[in-house]
């Protein structure tokens, strides 16, 4: 039931024609398990036939015990018979095992190769998908594969061999009455493939109309409240009779044709039967073919139905297979972020330089123009500047989720491009203003899942950000379980339980994005000293909403529109003629009394 | 037929129908049944036949007895067509009924409702309920009257010709049914916990993906592929285990049903032997045989499938059950026009009974005028811009507009007089002009362009690949936060209503814009209330009263000049907004 509530989007097109490339590198996940692929078609090989024995053997009884009168052999056969569905029934569920488990073992590569490729996408990637995209990838689209891996190939295989088996043994004790098959079995696949056509286009129009009632529902749910001041009950509810009505169409139509195609190879198999019994009597009056082979006959005829609905069903598989491998494969070609160059540090200074920087997202859509600034090693640089004017994108550019277009930026006097991405985030510990919680418990998200924090670690950091006391008021402390998005917690504790974690992290260069929240006065005053505490003996850069913090900097720099258009130190600042001045002096005309 | 009452509401519209349905079921099944019998009599006339001189007249009896089964295929076929249409269409039909009285349902339902009720369980009774009482209702009652006509008259006819021998034969059916009964059992644990399993990996993956930036920032890369590997074995145990108990039914199925052929060939082949029955007894067992596992086999199926949508059915009514707390009184008050008087009178409200989110406020806004309302996070500032339209409700006589208890006033005509901004701007995937129009009936293209141009739309028009016809979210353009906002806006406007409430309605949208919308708001909300809950001084500010809610109570009252000068908590809100206010003005 999970999954229910992700997909209601997706829809339409998730079908595609049979297409060998993609087949193949679906199939290259099954080589690590290539000997239990080829047992389980050995397996098959032995169930299609060994299922079809039985009436042949009967035509065996009949003819050479029963009619003969010889008990023994009757029983013989019996006895015989036992034993084969004994057999069978332990080849058969070990066929059926196998087949799936391999599916399994196959659907656990995919799965986690897919997790561990989305770990190393750059972040412009999940700047433009959406999660819901990538969650269905991973679970709906997977779940597809394995469809077409056990089920649409085995099953597939495992049906001809069966029809194989049926036609070899009519055909072994009487070609000309086994002839009815070259009839039956074409007239069979005409009819399933006429009905199976527009069954399955009447079904994916339903489908993609079940998907819109389901948007719809959704929608309105979510926005029940918007609906309602709106007025629009009446409305929507005739909206959605009418999409539900579509729906119901749809349905109807396939209905429709269901209910005329099981009918038919129904009557097409009974219809044979007559046919047999009528020549096949014939024969047995004119003694040209004997009594069992008629019985045996009898038998076999039901038995093609099966076999031939499920190989049209396979084919509908294996078409939505062949969409969803398509779209996992275009995640697994998206280009991993850059590893970066080799250079690797432990402890470094924190010299942070940046050399005429050009950077766009888009192109051509400059988000940084020229900017240079030099921050030494411990030094504090206050970033100030409206929304939207490059703060937050000087930052991510530090942590390399994005790569300039031109211009240089060095950490401690190396090119970015040379340090390894990995070596240069651990030197960075970075706070944002909207503190992402993962579910799990406080300590958990204070040292993540680096297991070399200890436990006294976790609250040595908490105490010096001023969040151990809101822990210890928790009932598990330090256990306390925390929710998605943190819900349960205040966005002031939430602000310093990040600051826990990017201290416990031990940084070189700290990052800083002031939260803009209204907290209670005394959680600010927790803050404010977190943050000084924090932002000690190591360089930091803090996107600065506080005045307070500004003025402590050791630098500020003023960013407008993606330029810097000022820096220097407060006092420095103020006596320029600049914008900082300007801000400053507003300030305090408007009677600045905080602080 | 006491196990189809729970669904008699929704099939007692499709009686003919199903009755229709259940004939024809019959009929089916008596033709089929027959063919059996008629290949005995074939066989046997056969068998006599190969003593007989005259092999044309026996020829020609086999050949009459191939032309009844024929035909009892067609008539099998003809019967069988209309038997499916009948039932599975009334299924189609009950599960589109229900489908209709849920949602009908649905949009009687409060704020308060939604707020407990998580979205996905509302879907998933919409969505997986629906569909398991319909798989029931069409397969179910179908396969149900076919298995039980089947083994009736199959049982006749086996007992007919030699009942010991049938005896004989059903011996293995009771362990069948028993079996598949319990594995279905088995099946469902097995599958509720792979479901669970999988909830569980696509929460994880959901919040890994949600906190990437937080996942790099910290290179926490192998940790998270550990843990992500740890539940993705966990799914692949839980799913081999399942794989080891489904992976049995086939077999089984074959097994016992394959016992039974064995005996009748085993007893039945002796019994012909010693004469006691013909071979053509023989041949009509083995089709009888042949014709009933399969209904059996699906005994436990139906009775796992039964209980699925009974429990889909419970399901489904505890929502259709549930009353809504919000809906109009019995002695509504239906003013002439609403003034747009709003007085709030000893106003307490809280959404459990625990804690209280709004305590004891008094406040008149007199129509025409305008009053903001600010404070921190929690200070109940949304929740009281709610309780206007009555999205929520608190106790009787508290907030009266134009002196009439809102719980008096018809909810249709309170709402149609309330143009709400909500916080988080919800837009609808439709088209644009459908977003603006949402809440007025065929607007005119001139109420549309003004509608933009009051909430400064009108300029990103050009933006919008179709224009005006724009399709909204996923499956069209991504509107930026400031866009949605002032789509929302521009549909309140559109109605024109008496009463504007913002709730925090223009946080996205940039200081200059919001200066020029204020501005035309002013114009057109001339003799009609706004109410502006906002975060933002520069919103605020031009309002004829502001209201200063801390801990649900109003802490401070009056202009912006006279709170200033007060050099309170306003006085302190509007220093710290100070410097990010200049910055963007620059």
């Amino acid at each position: 039931m999970a999954q229910a509530s992700v997909d209601y989007h997706e829809e339409e097109i998730d079908e595609k024609p049979f297409d060998l490339h993609l087949t193949m590198r679906l199939l290259a996940y099954l080589r690590p398990y290539i000997w239990w692929v080829g047992g389980s078609f050995v397996l098959i090989l032995c169930t299609s036939f060994t299922q079809q024995m039985g009436p042949y053997l009967s035509k065996i009884a009949v003819d050479d015990h029963i009619l003969k009168g010889d008990w023994q052999g009757l029983h013989k056969i019996v006895l015989i018979l036992v034993g084969i569905i004994i057999i069978q029934f332990f080849l058969h569920y070990l066929q059926n095992y196998v087949t799936q488990i391999i599916g399994q073992w196959a659907m656990f590569d995919i799965r986690g190769k897919i997790f561990a490729h989305l770990q190393t996408l750059p972040l412009s990637f999940f700047d433009r998908t959406p999660i819901g995209r990538l969650m269905t990838r991973n679970t709906n689209d997977v779940d597809a594969l394995n469809e077409f891996l056990t089920d649409g190939v085995v099953v597939m295989f495992s049906n001809v061999f069966t029809l194989i088996a049926i036609a070899s043994f009519m055909f072994w004790m009487d070609p000309y009455l086994g002839s009815v098959v070259l009839v039956l079995v074409p007239v069979m696949f005409l009819v399933t493939f006429w009905f199976q056509h527009r069954m399955l286009r009447a079904f994916r129009m339903a489908r993609s109309r079940l998907s819109r009632i389901n948007a719809f529902l959704q929608e309105n749910i979510s926005g029940m409240p918007v609906v309602q001041l709106f007025n629009r009950e009446t409305r929507n509810m005739n909206r959605f009779k009418e999409i539900n009505d579509r729906y119901l169409d749809a349905n109807l139509e396939s209905t429709f044709y269901f209910s005329l195609y099981f009918p038919i190879m129904e009557m097409l198999a009974t219809g044979a039967i007559g046919a047999v019994i009528w020549y096949g009597g014939g024969q047995v009056l004119r003694a040209e073919i004997e009594w069992g082979v008629l019985v045996a006959m009898l038998q076999y005829i039901p038995r093609f139905f099966r076999p031939i609905l499920e190989i049209s069903e396979r084919y509908a598989i294996l078409q939505a297979a062949m969409a969803s491998s398509e779209r996992i494969f275009e995640l697994l070609d998206t280009p991993s972020e850059p590893t970066g160059g080799a250079h690797k540090q432990g402890r470094i200074l924190g010299e942070i330089e940046f050399d005429h920087v050009w950077f766009a997202y888009s192109e051509g859509d400059w988000v940084l123009k020229d900017v240079s600034f030099k921050v030494l090693g411990g030094q504090s640089v206050a970033l100030v500047g409206a929304t939207g004017s490059g703060k937050t994108t000087i930052i991510s550019l530090l942590c390399r989720f994005y790569d300039i277009q031109k211009g240089h930026i060095r950490i401690d006097g190396i090119d970015i491009q040379d340090w390894n991405v990995e070596a240069l985030r651990n030197r960075i510990g970075i706070v944002q203003q909207d503190v992402f919680l993962f579910s799990g418990d406080i300590e958990g998200n204070i040292r993540l899942s680096n297991r070399d924090i200890t436990k006294e670690q976790v609250q040595q950091a908490a105490q010096d950000v001023n969040a151990d006391a809101f822990v210890q008021q928790l009932e598990k402390k330090y256990q306390e379980p925390v929710t998605e998005r943190g819900s349960t917690l205040s966005s002031g504790q939430r602000q310093l339980l990040a600051f826990a974690r990017a201290l416990v992290f031990d940084p070189d260069v700290l990052i800083l994005d002031e939260a803009t929240a209204n907290v209670d006065t005394e959680t600010e005053v927790w803050i404010q000293q977190a943050v000084a505490r924090l932002m000690q003996a190591r360089t930091s850069i803090v996107i600065a909403h506080r005045i307070s913090t500004i003025r402590s900097a050791d630098r500020i720099i003023v960013l407008h529109k993606g330029e810097l258009r000022e820096q220097g130190s407060h006092e420095e600042l103020v006596a320029q003629n600049g914008i900082y001045q300007r801000l400053h002096h507003l300030q305090y005309a408007s009677g600045n009394t905080s602080q | 037929m006491n196990f189809i009452k729970p669904f008699w509401p929704y099939l007692k519209n499709y009686k003919a129908r199903i009755a229709w349905g259940v004939l024809m079921v019959a009929l089916a099944q008596v033709a089929s049944s027959a063919i059996p019998y008629m290949l005995k009599l074939a066989v046997d006339a056969i068998e006599v036949g190969l003593e007989s001189e005259s092999k044309d007249a026996v020829l020609s009896t086999v050949a009459f007895y191939a032309l009844i089964i024929v035909a009892l295929a067609l008539v099998q076929m003809a019967f069988g067509m209309g038997m499916r249409w009948q039932i599975q269409a009334t299924s189609r039909y009950v599960e589109n009924d229900i489908r209709e009285q849920y949602f009908r349902h649905l949009l009687t339902m409060s704020m308060k409702y939604y707020s407990q009720m998580p979205t996905g369980d509302l879907m998933s009774r919409a969505t997986h309920d629906v569909n398991s009482i319909r798989m029931f209702l069409s397969f179910g009652i179908r396969m149900l009257f076919d298995a039980a006509i089947a083994l009736t008259l199959g049982l006749t006819v086996m007992c007919f010709i030699d009942w010991q021998l049938a005896l004989y034969a059903l011996i293995p059916m009771p362990f069948l049914t028993l079996a598949m009964n319990r594995v279905a059992g088995r099946i469902n644990t097995g599958f509720r916990e792979v479901q669970e399993l999988f909830a569980d990996i696509s929460s994880r993956v959901q919040e890994n993906l949600s906190g990437i930036r937080v996942v790099k920032a910290y290179v926490q890369r192998e940790g998270e592929i550990e843990t992500f590997e740890k539940l993705n074995r966990q799914y692949l145990n839980k799913n081999k285990r399942l794989i080891g108990i489904e992976s049995i039914i086939r077999p089984l199925a074959f097994l016992l049903s394959g016992t039974s052929l064995i005996i009748v060939l085993w007893l039945g082949g002796e019994r012909v032997l010693s004469g006691q029955i013909s071979l053509g007894d023989f041949v009509a067992f083995n089709g009888y045989l042949t014709k009933l596992i399969f209904p059996i086999i699906l005994v436990g199926w139906m009775i796992d499938r039964y209980q699925r949508a009974i429990a889909a059915m419970r399901r489904i009514n505890a929502i259709l059950e549930e009353k809504t707390d919000i809906e109009d009184a019995d002695d509504v008050i239906t003013p002439e026009e609403i003034r747009g008087d709003v007085e709030l009178r000893n106003l307490t409200f809280g959404y459990d009974k625990k804690t209280v989110i709004l305590d004891n406020l008094n406040l008149k806004i007199p129509a025409g005028s305008s009053v903001a309302i600010v404070g921190r996070v929690g200070s109940g500032k949304t929740t009281l811009g709610r309780l206007i339209p009555r999205l929520i409700q608190a106790g009787a006589g508290q907030l009266l507009i134009d002196g009439i208890p809102v719980e008096k006033l018809p909810l249709q005509v309170l709402r149609e007089n309330i143009g709400f901004v909500p916080q988080d701007s919800f837009l609808f995937s439709d088209s644009l002009r459908e977003n603006i129009a949402l809440g007025v009936v065929d607007p005119t293209e001139e109420d549309i362009t003004w509608a933009m141009e009051t909430s400064q739309l009108l300029n990103d028009l050009g933006d919008f690949p179709q224009g005006l016809d724009t399709m909204v979210g996923e499956r069209g353009v991504t509107f930026s936060g400031g866009q949605k906002q002032r789509t929302a806006l521009a549909r309140a406007v559109i109605r024109r209503p008496k009463i504007l409430i913002l709730d925090d309605a223009m946080a996205s949208v940039d200081t200059h814009t919001e200066e020029e919308i204020l501005r035309r708001l002013k114009v057109m909300m001339a003799g009609r209330t706004t109410i502006i809950i906002a975060h933002r001084i520069s919103t605020v500010m031009g309002a004829d009263q502001i209201v200063v809610l801390d801990g649900g109570k109003v802490v401070e009252l009056g202009t912006h000049d006279a709170l200033l000068a007060n050099n309170g908590t306003y006085a302190e809100m509007y220093q710290r907004q100070q410097l990010n206010q200049e910055l963007s003005e620059i």
